[in-house]
C-alpha cells in the first residue's frame, strides 16, 4: 500500500525552481532516504510534505487523499508526524511533558474536562503512561522530570522522535536526525529507527550521513538541482553514475 | 477582629489575584503578551454594574454576566489580532485598551464621563476570596491538563506545537477568552467593592500594574503571580511609613527585582515544585511525580530547584 | 486530599498575620483629634492635594496656638492617594479604622470623593470635600459635606447679575456637546436666565476638539445676542471669541470654571478680553480676615494662596468650628451641629450648609481677562433660592 505519493510536485520561489516535477512514492513501513547535495531541494519537498510551503503544481498524496497546503496540526491529526532540523523542543517544559503534548492529538480533554477533573483524570493516566511508554522506547526514562533544554544534544534529538511517535503517526518525517551526534550516538540511533519501523511506521529520512542512510534505509531517492535522479536500493544507488557525478562535482 | 483597613487591603488583593492570574493565563502561561489587560476589567466591571445598577440584577449574576462579557470581547479582539505576534499583538491590545476607554467615555449608559456612582457594596473579603481560591483551583487544574499543555506549548514553539497538531489560532483565541473572563470577574468585583466607574481608571497604566504583578511574581508561575500580586497589593500600603518616597521605593523594588530576579520571585516555581520542597523537608526525601493532589501551602523560599510539573 | 479551601486558607492566613506585624502600631494617642487629609500628593492631580494639605496645616497650626479642639491638640494626618481609586478606598479606610479620624476632608476631585464618601458614609465618619464640584456627591449620605462653589448656585447668581448688571436681556448660549460638564452647565444656565427676565435668542453647539465655529458664529450673529454664555472650556472658548471677532461681533462672554486658565488668553489674546468667569475664590481687594490669611500664606510658602488653599483652610475651620459647638469630637455626635453651619465666615467666602448639605458660598467671584490675566470684576453675593 502506498502511505505517500508526490505527484510532479513543483516549487517555485518567484523565478527559482527549487523542486522541479517530482514523483516519489513511500510504501507502507518502509524507510526511504532523501538525500541530494546542499540545496537540492530535499529541505523543500519536506517543508511541502509537512504544510509549511504549498506546492506551485503537483499533488502530494496521503494515503490517497490530497494535503497539499494543508496546515501542520491537520496533517499531524492526519498521522504525519515530524521532527526539525534545528531541534524545536518546548525547552521549560519538562521531558514528559514534551511527549504529553506531542499525544495532543490522539488524547481528549477541553476546558470543561480540565475543571471536572474526575473524567480529566482517568484520561491524563491514560496519556502519561502512553508518554512514559514513548520515553522508555527511546531510552528516556530516567529524565522525565528534566526540563528539556537540559538534555545533551543527542538526548534532544531522541526527544524530537519520542515526542513525534506520541502522536501515533502512520508516516514519521526524520529531518537530519543523526545532524551532530557521534558515531556511537548515530549508531543507537539507527538502531532505534528500525525498532520504530518494526512497528509498523512508515519513515521518511532526510539525511547527509550516507552511512546512516545507506545502513537503514530500504530504498534511497537522490535529488540534484530540484530533480529527482536516482530511485531505488541502496546498493543501485551507491553504484549509480549520475549520483557518483552529482556528489563529486559537488565536493569538486 | 481584624483591622478594617486590613481586610480591605487583603480584599483589593483577592481581586488583583484574580485578575492576575488571567493575564498569566494569556502572558504567562500561553506567551501572548497583552497590554490591555485592564480594558477586559472595565468590560467586566462597566457590565456586572450596569446589570445590578440599571436592572436589578443579583449580585452573582451581574459577576458572572461581566465575566462572560469581557471573555466575548476577548474572543473577539483574539479573532483578528490573533495572528499578530511578539511586538504587534501587544501594540494591537494596547489599542484596544485605549479604544475601550474612549468608548465608555463616550457611552451614555456607562455614565460617559461622569462614570457609574451608587454601585451597591456586594463584594466583601469573601466573596472575593472565595473566588480567588476557585480562580486558583481552577487555573491549577487547567495547568495540568491537555488544555494547558497546548497553551504552554504555544509558548515555548508556536511551530512545534501545531506540528504536534495544536491548532495555534484556537488556542490562542481560548487563552484570550479565559484571561479575559478572569479579568471581568475581578472587574465586577472591583465595582462591587469601589463603587464607583470611571473610565479613567482603566488606562494603560492599570494594564501595566497588573502586568507588574504577573511579571514580579514570575511569568507562568501560579504560586508567583499571587505573590506577585500580593506584594504589589500590600506594598504601596506598607510604605506609607516613608511618606513621599513611597512610589521611588515602589519604582526601585521593581527595578531591583528585575536587574536582580529576571525571572520573577517564583519564577518556575509551581505548587508541585512547593509540594516537593515541603516533602523534602520534613520527610528528607523527593516527592513523587504526577497525579494525586496538588498544591502545596508555603511561600516565601527560594526558587533553587526547577522542578517543572505541568 | 484536603480542600482547595483548606490549603489556601493557610496562605491568607499568613498574608494576614504578615500585614498586621507590619501596621500594628497604630494607637489611639490620648489627647489627640485627627482629621484625615485624602488627596493626592504625586501623580497628575498633586496640585490640588498639595495645595489643599497646605490650606489645612495652616488652619490647624492655627487652632492649635489657639488651644487646640476641646482642650485636645488638633493633627492632619495626611496619606497621599495619587488620584488612584484604589488608593483613594485605602486611605479612607486607614483612616477610619487604623487612624480613627474624627473627620475626613478631601479629595479634591468628583470622582475620588465619590469613592470615598461611599466608606465614609457606611463607617458613619464625617467626610468634607474642599474640591469636588461634580453632582452626586451630597446624595452619597448625611456624612457627606463639600465646601466649594457649585454650579447650581453659582451660575444663577452669576445669570441674575449679568442680566441686571449688563442688561442682557437677549443671550447666546453655547454648549459643548460632547462634555458632560459643558451639557450640564447649560441647562442650569438656561433655566437661570428664563428665572431672571431674559431671554435665550439664540442655542448653538459645538464639540470639544472644534476648532472651526464659522457656521456657529454666522448664526449667533444673526440673532444679533447682547452677550454669550459658553459653558465649555477654555480652548474651544478662545477659539470661539476669536472667530465672533473675526465676523465683528463684538460681545463678551461668561463661563464657568471650565475657561479658568491662563490657556484662556494665550490662545484667544484680544479676542478674549472682557470675558468673564466665576470662581469661589480671588485674592483681590480681601476682607481683612482674608488678608491676613493671605499674608501669613505669603509669609511661609513665598507664593500666592489660591482657591484650592482657601478651601482648604476653610473646610478645617468649618469642622472644628461645629465639634466645638456640639463640645464632641465623635463624628455622631457633631454631624448635626455641622449640617447647621450657617454663614460661616471663612477665606474663600462663608459658607452655609442647605438642608440637603449642599453649600451655599457666598459671595461668588466673578472674573474679568483684563490685560491678558483673571482680574475680580464683582464679588455676587449669595442666597438661598427661594
Amino acid at each position: 500500500m502506498v502511505v505517500l505519493e508526490l505527484n510532479e510536485v513543483t516549487m517555485r520561489f518567484g523565478g527559482l525552481t527549487a523542486v522541479n516535477r517530482v514523483n516519489l512514492l513511500l510504501n507502507e513501513n518502509e524507510i526511504l532516504g532523501l538525500i541530494g547535495p546542499n540545496g537540492a531541494g530535499k529541505t523543500t519537498i519536506f517543508n511541502m510534505i509537512t504544510g509549511i510551503y504549498t506546492p506551485s503544481a503537483g499533488k502530494i498524496l496521503f494515503q490517497g487523499k490530497e494535503i497539499n497546503g494543508l496546515k501542520s496540526y491537520l496533517l499531524t491529526r492526519k498521522g504525519i508526524a515530524r521532527t526539525f532540523q534545528n531541534i524545536r523542543l518546548f525547552g521549560e517544559l519538562t521531558v514528559l511533558d514534551n511527549v504529553k503534548i506531542g499525544g495532543h492529538v490522539r488524547s481528549k480533554g477541553n476546558l470543561f474536562g480540565a475543571l471536572t477533573r474526575l473524567p480529566a483524570m482517568a484520561e491524563e493516566r491514560r496519556i502519561a503512561e502512553k508518554a512514559r511508554s514513548f520515553l522508555a522506547f527511546m531510552g528516556l526514562a530516567a529524565k522525565e522530570q528534566e526540563l528539556a533544554r537540559n538534555l545533551s544534544y543527542g538526548e534532544q534529538r531522541r526527544l524530537e522522535i519520542a515526542r513525534a511517535m506520541a502522536s501515533d503517526p502512520t508516516l514519521l518525517l526524520l529531518d537530519e536526525p543523526a545532524a551532530g551526534m557521534n558515531p556511537q550516538e548515530t549508531m543507537a540511533l539507527m538502531e532505534m529507527i528500525r525498532r520504530i519501523r518494526d512497528k509498523g511506521l512508515t519513515i521518511l529520512l532526510v539525511e547527509h550521513d550516507m552511512k546512516l542512510v545507506m545502513g537503514i534505509c530500504d530504498r534511497v531517492a537522490v535529488l540534484d538541482y530540484g530533480e529527482k535522479i536516482a530511485d531505488g536500493t541502496p546498493k543501485e544507488i551507491q553504484s549509480n553514475q549520475r549520483v557518483i557525478a552529482a556528489y563529486l562535482g559537488e565536493a569538486g | 477582629m481584624i483591622n478594617a483597613y486590613y481586610l480591605q487591603v487583603l480584599t483589593i488583593m483577592g481581586i488583583n489575584v484574580i485578575m492576575a492570574l488571567g493575564l498569566n493565563l494569556i502572558t504567562g502561561v500561553t506567551g501572548q503578551l497583552s497590554l490591555g489587560h485592564a480594558a477586559f476589567m472595565s468590560i467586566g466591571a462597566y457590565a456586572a454594574a450596569i446589570l445590578t445598577l440599571n436592572y436589578g440584577a443579583p449580585f452573582w449574576l451581574a459577576l458572572l454576566f461581566g465575566a462572560l462579557v469581557a471573555a466575548f470581547f476577548g474572543v473577539l479582539l483574539g479573532f483578528p489580532t490573533l495572528r499578530l505576534s511578539g511586538d504587534y499583538l501587544a501594540i494591537a491590545t494596547m489599542g484596544f485598551g485605549e479604544i475601550t476607554r474612549v468608548i465608555l467615555l463616550n457611552l451614555d449608559i456607562a455614565g460617559r464621563a461622569l462614570g457609574i456612582s451608587g454601585i451597591p457594596h456586594s463584594s466583601n473579603f469573601s466573596t472575593v476570596w472565595i473566588l480567588a481560591v476557585l480562580s486558583i483551583v481552577t487555573m491549577v487544574f487547567v495547568g495540568n491538563s491537555r488544555l494547558g499543555r497546548a497553551f504552554l506549548a504555544i509558548r515555548e514553539d508556536e511551530i512545534a506545537a501545531e506540528a504536534m497538531g495544536v491548532n495555534s489560532t484556537y488556542y490562542k483565541i481560548q487563552a484570550f477568552a479565559l484571561g479575559s473572563f478572569f479579568a471581568g470577574l475581578g472587574g465586577g468585583l472591583y465595582a462591587h467593592y469601589i463603587t464607583y466607574l470611571n473610565p479613567s481608571d482603566f488606562g494603560f497604566m492599570k494594564s501595566i500594574e497588573i502586568l507588574n504583578m504577573v511579571v514580579l511574581g514570575g511569568m507562568g508561575s501560579i504560586p508567583g503571580t499571587i505573590l506577585g500580586a500580593g506584594v504589589l497589593t500590600a506594598v504601596p500600603e506598607v510604605l506609607r511609613a516613608v511618606r513621599e518616597y513611597r512610589m521611588l521605593f515602589y519604582g526601585g523594588l521593581l527595578v531591583f527585582m528585575m536587574i536582580f530576579k529576571p525571572n520573577g520571585l517564583l519564577g518556575g516555581v509551581h505548587f508541585s515544585t512547593i509540594r516537593n520542597w515541603l516533602i523534602r523537608i520534613f520527610k528528607g526525601s523527593a516527592g513523587s511525580p504526577a497525579g494525586g493532589s496538588r498544591g502545596g501551602t508555603g511561600a516565601g523560599e527560594d526558587a533553587k530547584t526547577r522542578v517543572q510539573e505541568g | 486530599m484536603r480542600s482547595a479551601h483548606g490549603k489556601f486558607s493557610r496562605w491568607i492566613l499568613f498574608l494576614v498575620l504578615a500585614l498586621s506585624m507590619i501596621g500594628s502600631s497604630a494607637v489611639l494617642a490620648a489627647g489627640e483629634v485627627k482629621i484625615g487629609f485624602l488627596g493626592a500628593l504625586t501623580g497628575n492631580v498633586a496640585t490640588y492635594g498639595i495645595q489643599t494639605l497646605r490650606g489645612m496645616e495652616m488652619a490647624a497650626d492655627e487652632i492649635n496656638t489657639a488651644g487646640g479642639v476641646l482642650g485636645q491638640k488638633l493633627v492632619i494626618v495626611k496619606e497621599d492617594d495619587r488620584g488612584d481609586k484604589t488608593e483613594i478606598a485605602n486611605v479612607t479606610q486607614k483612616f477610619i479604622s487604623r487612624d480613627h479620624v474624627s473627620a475626613i476632608i478631601g479629595d479634591p476631585t468628583t470622582g475620588g470623593t465619590k469613592v470615598a464618601a461611599a466608606i465614609a458614609q457606611e463607617n458613619k465618619v464625617i467626610l468634607l470635600s474642599a474640591g469636588a464640584v461634580g453632582a452626586g456627591v451630597v446624595e452619597i449620605g448625611d456624612f457627606i459635606f463639600r465646601n466649594t462653589v457649585i454650579d447650581s448656585i453659582a451660575a444663577p447668581a452669576v445669570t441674575k447679575y449679568i442680566v441686571e448688571q449688563f442688561k442682557w436681556k437677549r443671550i447666546a448660549l453655547v454648549t459643548s456637546i460632547n462634555n458632560d460638564y459643558s451639557v450640564g452647565l447649560s441647562r442650569i444656565f438656561e433655566e437661570a436666565v428664563k428665572d431672571n427676565g431674559g431671554g435665550i435668542m439664540v442655542k448653538e453647539n459645538v464639540s470639544d476638539g472644534d476648532t472651526d465655529f464659522s457656521a456657529q458664529v454666522t448664526k449667533l450673529k444673526a440673532a444679533k445676542p447682547d452677550g454669550m454664555i459658553f459653558t465649555g472650556y477654555y480652548t474651544e472658548g478662545a477659539l470661539l471669541m476669536k472667530e465672533l471677532r473675526k465676523q465683528g461681533l463684538n460681545i463678551n462672554m461668561v463661563g464657568g470654571d471650565g475657561l479658568l486658565s491662563p490657556v484662556l488668553s494665550e490662545l484667544g489674546g484680544k479676542a478674549v478680553e472682557g470675558s468673564m468667569v466665576y470662581a469661589g475664590f480671588s485674592p483681590e481687594r480681601p476682607s481683612p480676615a482674608t488678608k491676613k490669611f493671605l499674608d501669613a500664606y505669603r509669609a511661609k510658602y513665598h507664593e500666592e494662596a489660591d482657591m484650592f488653599v482657601a478651601q482648604g483652610y476653610d473646610a478645617v475651620k468649618i469642622v472644628v468650628a461645629a465639634m466645638k459647638r456640639a463640645k464632641s469630637t465623635e463624628p455622631q455626635g457633631y454631624r448635626k451641629e455641622l449640617a447647621e453651619t450657617k454663614g460661616f465666615p471663612g477665606v474663600s467666602g462663608n459658607t452655609t450648609f442647605l438642608p440637603n448639605r449642599e453649600p451655599l458660598k457666598s459671595p461668588i467671584c466673578l472674573l474679568v481677562v483684563r490685560n491678558g490675566k483673571f482680574g475680580l470684576l464683582e464679588r455676587i453675593p449669595v442666597s438661598p433660592k427661594k
